[in-house]
């Protein structure tokens, strides 16, 4: 992990000239912006696309980035954007279930029980709005803040906080109902 | 305490983000209220879901590589962006010069393209071929197309990449 002033350093170097700093940069910030990509695209190889297409993108328009903000934070703003203008050129495509990836709990002290329930979150967390999927997704992606959230996907701070809740609070309610359908079930 | 406990204080518990003094009042609140207890156990189950699936993830393995050469692409559209430029001020001056020259009358006079026989003899008398030509709808058809091309330079080469650079600086 770079500290500000090495991020600072690097971006004088890549605007002097220097394009192989640029590397620097791109491995620091690729997992964070593949994984938003992904988030947004749901498909590894247009994720990955999108995500080299942002980093060329930001490196094109470097010299109109002002530092007032993080890189990261205009890095993943661009990425975001740029994700989300892939979604909308694609067609739209039937994603087979077996394509479908559930989070493995992988610690052993999980039961069967808790895996399943985790499975209907996730569920859960596919009928949710895509808004608030991705705000909430966002804020729990190595727990940006609200303000991170908001600058990324160009939302009002309040507006974050309030996708969030909802989000947060619609999938308890979707547990809940599904828990209890189970119970009637067995 | 205060009545009802709400989702988001049950996060903070959940987080450890209460006071030690909050947290134990929860703590004997959630003993007598087997409901809030259920509560606090599906919160629990998000959050963790929420933890493990949003871990970040890492591309291929040449990701870095490919973005290095795709700024090679992006040096050679500056450079053909430069030469766009050159050719619009050059397709501006064109029809600058052509319009001006119109504007003077410079066309009026030439209204038909007169062949000659190539070689003057005296015995057969050779016919002066004269062809109608309407030098000036040439002139101005060329400068309608000029500016059609210089529009589609400045799409090109200044519009375009003004709005690309907007969207991605905002």
């Amino acid at each position: 992990m770079i500290t500000q002033e090495e991020e600072n350093q690097l971006l004088d170097r890549i605007l002097a000239g220097d394009r192989q700093a640029y590397a620097h940069l791109v491995d620091e910030h690729k997992s964070f912006a593949y994984t938003i990509a992904m988030k947004v695209l749901d498909s590894r190889p247009e994720a990955e696309e999108a995500a080299q297409d942002a980093f060329i993108k930001a490196f094109q328009y470097l010299k109109s980035f002002n530092r007032q903000a993080r890189f990261s934070t205009w890095l993943y703003r661009i990425t975001f954007n740029t994700a989300i203008s892939y979604k909308r050129k694609r067609k739209p495509v039937f994603q087979s279930a077996e394509k479908t990836i559930i989070p493995q709990a992988g610690a052993a002290e999980h039961s069967l029980e808790q895996d399943d329930k985790l499975r209907f979150v996730h569920e859960a967390m596919h009928a949710l709005n895509e808004a608030d999927r991705l705000a909430l997704q966002l804020f729990y992606l190595n727990e940006f803040s609200l303000d991170e959230v908001a600058a990324i996907t160009a939302q009002n701070t309040n507006t974050v906080k309030v996708r969030v809740h909802r989000a947060r609070q619609k999938l308890a309610e979707e547990l809940k109902r599904i828990l209890k359908q189970e119970a009637i079930t067995l | 305490m205060k009545l009802p406990v709400t989702d988001e204080y049950l996060l903070r518990y959940l987080n450890g983000e209460l006071e030690p003094r909050e947290a134990l009042q929860l703590g004997e609140l959630l003993e007598q209220a087997p409901g809030l207890n259920t509560r606090l156990e599906e919160l629990r189950i998000i959050q963790t879901y929420l933890k493990q699936a949003n871990h970040p993830q890492q591309p291929g393995i040449n990701f870095t590589s490919r973005v290095m050469s795709g700024l090679d692409r992006v040096k050679a559209q500056t450079l053909s962006a430069r030469r766009g430029l050159i050719l619009l001020i050059g397709s501006i001056v064109a029809s600058g010069i052509a319009l001006g020259l119109l504007t003077l009358g410079a066309f009026d006079s030439s209204t038909s393209l007169l062949i000659e026989p190539p070689v003057q003899n005296t015995l057969i008398n050779l016919p002066e071929i004269s062809v109608p030509f309407n030098t000036k709808l040439l002139v101005n058809t060329i400068i309608f197309l000029n500016l059609g091309l210089a529009f589609v330079l400045l799409d090109r080469t200044i519009l375009r990449p003004l709005f690309q650079n907007r969207a991605a600086g905002s």
